[in-house]
């Protein structure tokens, strides 16, 4: 029994040993998220220009051809409670900052994170902010945070080249919905046909409007107070997904918000219905590739 | 709690430790065992601890009844007694609803419409498992082939013994209540054993079990509008499927009860490397197989009295065997299709022609031993096909569209950039499973005469469990 305690106390250790490995890797690896930090806190007291922002600023914005200096903390399932913490909790520390450009598109205003969403204990560690909504556990190791998103994540390193530049974009090549279908505008509309119903964003929560606009104002009046510009931006979007959207209460309610801030004086950089892009410039619906990237951050810069 | 949990992974060591520290009193170990499956059971839904227990007693009363009775009127009647109250639990759990609506389904082919009562009702985990144990039980008494058993803590425990509680083996008391009377002492070689078949068990439904249902799922969903190619690798990765699942979960059980010096029956022996169904059945769940052969087929007369008697015994005992799967045609066609298929060998008496391991003095196997088998095989896709459909129409629409021309199309499937890992782990497997096809499990003696490649292959199975480890899926035989 003595044997069979030690032998499988010792293979448990070299496996305890094999995790703390993987997860100092899964720090230090680079990808979108770490990258975008360890830029951003290396760089902040000389930062212009600081995008906010989900996924569509993640793809959308490449600081390579911004002129000024400038960061893109937009990413992935990023709501307007993790957008007004990263500004509110840096913007001490960045003496230079003339404009944060803040993407608010139609789903931003209502979009509301869970309680547990996993993400939130990697702002802890790579900004130093806490949501107080992390377990122990998830405190402590990046990996626990959601072990199916890194496994698919260390199966991905395992046979594709990482591409991301010190700015946190991913560079790679283009794989999304549109490439696969060989960016083929045909295929694409049938395809968005067979989608039976309008997005399903159309019912408009009202906690999170009210949640989500206190968040905005306050973000509103410290960049007032900073002498910051806020600019509000919404993406380009491919025209199957605004035949999805358009005419939705949110939608309108959206427009309706873009127009009040109009009118109060906040710039507004509208590309939803821009047309300089074309399909080729989108990974899929809603999310522009790195060709389109370069071709928006291009046109952002010349307003700039 | 399911076996693949982090619950399970905290409860095991637990009660491991526990049981031998109190190793010098069996009986206490017993009745830690005993708590131990009680807490497992409750875990799934406390409230039908009652029906586990009540069980228990009925076929503890019923069993002493039959050996204290004198007359074999009596016998006979405490007999049935304890076969009626158990299946008819097992009915009304798992049949009602069915009974009920068929019986509508056949008014209305009459033209009378009725309302069928139908009750919602939820069927508890295990049911099917811990029925057969207590009537194996039962019968054997009667036949005299066991005494009863006076101790109502180790009886208990036979029924409800956690590792095989929900999903079997299908244990008999002949093999079972001996160990739990005698004292068991911990031995190093049967504990590691048991951990690596756990391992093996944990890889097959993990990966192999989970990754496959992904792709299945996919194409029985929306069978309509796939062509006979694709339908045709759905059907062969459900195979893999439920052959992952099933045998899986039996090396899990099997795996952990070495840890606490109990044998469990072997419930699967390789059966997708047999040459012909009749071989299949003998590998395929083992323990279900050997029931039905011991306690329905030979009593109905078995091989004796000519082929009608034969074949009339087999149709009887597979379309049971469909029936004890579930509530649904599609069960009770699969165990008729499986009856078919058995038949040929039937008649020409070829039933037990392959009673060897396959290739067993060689690494590869004959052009003939490989044909035989991907026509056995084959065969049992086809009947997995209705086992896994929702209903015969979507079953039979499948088979039809596998032998129409499009079979001869290359497979179109979404996600079909997922397939290849897939596809590559399935050959793996199969590799191992080969390599390891004279053992009681796969990796028992890998690697046995070097610890650093056996080693090495431990740290690949734990890195593919955690790398490629599918989207957890319940264990399909739960639902029986």
């Amino acid at each position: 029994m003595n044997k069979f305690l030690i032998q499988i106390g010792l293979f448990l250790l070299s496996i305890i040993l094999i995790f703390i490995a993987v997860e100092m890797f899964l720090r230090i690896y680079p990808n979108t998220f770490n990258s975008k930090a360890k830029y951003f806190r290396q760089n902040k007291e000389v930062i212009e220009v600081l995008f906010l922002g989900s996924s569509h600023t993640q793809d959308g914005i490449n600081p390579r051809y911004i002129e000024f200096k400038s960061s893109n903390l937009g990413y992935g399932g990023q709501d307007f409670e993790i957008d007004s913490a990263l500004i509110t909790h840096y913007i001490q520390e960045m003496p230079k900052l003339k404009k944060v450009v803040w993407e608010i598109d139609f789903i931003s205003l209502y979009k509301k994170r869970e309680e547990d969403y996993f993400r939130y204990p990697w702002y802890k560690i790579y900004y130093g902010i806490d949501f107080g909504k992390n377990t122990f556990i998830n405190s402590i190791s990046l990996y626990s945070t959601s072990p199916d998103f890194f496994n698919q994540y260390l199966r991905g390193i395992l046979f594709e080249k990482n591409q991301v530049n010190k700015y946190g974009y991913n560079e790679a090549e283009d794989k999304g919905k549109f490439s696969r279908m060989n960016y083929d505008e045909i295929s694409i509309l049938k395809e968005s046909l067979n989608k039976k119903n309008k997005i399903e964003e159309n019912v408009i929560n009202q906690n999170n409007i009210r949640r989500n606009l206190r968040l905005y104002e306050s973000v509103k009046k410290l960049c007032i107070k900073k002498n910051v510009e806020l600019v509000i931006i919404n993406y380009p979007m491919y025209k199957t997904y605004i035949d999805q959207i358009e005419d939705t209460p949110m939608y309108n309610y959206w427009k309706s918000f873009l127009k009040k801030e109009t009118e109060l004086g906040i710039e507004i950089w509208d590309f939803e219905k821009n047309k300089n892009f074309q399909v080729t410039d989108f990974s899929n619906d809603s999310h522009l590739n790195k060709n389109g990237a370069k071709k928006l951050s291009n046109i952002i810069n010349s307003y700039l | 709690m399911l076996f693949n949990s982090l619950s399970f992974a905290i409860f095991l060591p637990i009660v491991f430790v526990l049981y031998w520290i109190l190793g010098k009193s069996r009986k206490s170990q017993n009745l830690l065992l005993l708590f131990a499956s009680f807490y497992f059971y409750g875990c799934w839904d406390w409230r039908f601890l009652f029906l586990l227990a009540f069980s228990i007693f009925l076929d503890y009363f019923t069993g002493i009844q039959i050996e204290k009775s004198v007359s074999d009127l009596r016998r006979k009647m405490w007999l049935w007694i304890s076969i009626g109250v158990n299946l008819g639990f097992l009915c009304f759990f798992k049949y009602y609803n069915f009974f009920a609506e068929s019986f509508a389904d056949l008014l209305a082919t009459f033209g009378l419409y009725t309302d069928p009562w139908i009750l919602k009702i939820i069927l508890p985990v295990g049911i099917s498992f811990y029925t057969f144990h207590g009537l194996s039980y039962v019968i054997d008494i009667y036949k005299k082939r066991i005494s009863a058993e006076r101790n109502l803590v180790d009886y208990s425990l036979f029924v409800s013994f956690f590792p095989l509680l929900v999903a079997g083996p299908i244990e008999r008391a002949t093999h079972l209540l001996p160990q739990i009377k005698s004292n068991r002492l911990f031995q190093y070689d049967q504990a590691v054993n048991g951990l690596r078949q756990i391992l093996w068990g944990l890889f097959k439904k993990m990966v192999i079990a989970d990754n496959c249902a992904h792709f299945v799922n996919i194409i029985f969903d929306g069978s309509d509008d796939y062509s006979g190619s694709t339908l045709l690798l759905g059907g062969a990765l459900f195979a893999f499927q439920i052959y992952g699942d099933f045998s899986g979960y039996s090396d899990i059980a099997i795996g952990t009860a070495k840890l606490f010096g109990i044998n469990l029956l072997k419930n699967f022996n390789y059966p997708y490397f047999s040459r012909d169904i009749a071989e299949f059945w003998r590998r395929w769940h083992i323990s279900l197989s050997s029931w039905f052969r011991d306690y329905l087929y030979i009593p109905l007369g078995g091989s004796k009295g000519g082929n009608r008697m034969r074949i009339r015994n087999t149709f009887i005992i597979f379309i049971v065997s469909g029936f004890w799967h579930g509530a649904n045609w599609t069960f009770i066609f699969w165990g008729f299709l499986n009856a078919l298929f058995i038949l040929p060998s039937i008649i020409f008496k070829t039933n037990r022609n392959n009673l060897n391991i396959v290739a067993e003095n060689s690494y590869l196997p004959s052009f003939k031993e490989f044909f035989s088998m991907a026509i056995t095989f084959l065969l049992s896709v086809i009947a997995w096909i209705f086992f896994r459909s929702d209903n015969l129409s979507q079953a039979f629409g499948i088979v039809g569209e596998i032998f129409s021309i499009s079979l001869f199309t290359k497979p179109d499937l979404p996600g079909v950039g997922l397939m290849p890992p897939t596809i590559i782990l399935i050959v793996f497997f199969v590799f191992v499973e080969w390599l390891g096809r004279k053992n009681h499990f796969a990796i028992e003696k890998i690697f046995s005469r070097n610890a650093i490649p056996r080693f090495l292959f431990y740290y690949l199975l734990l890195v593919l469990l955690f790398l490629y480890k599918g989207k957890e899926q319940t264990f399909i035989y739960f639902q029986f």
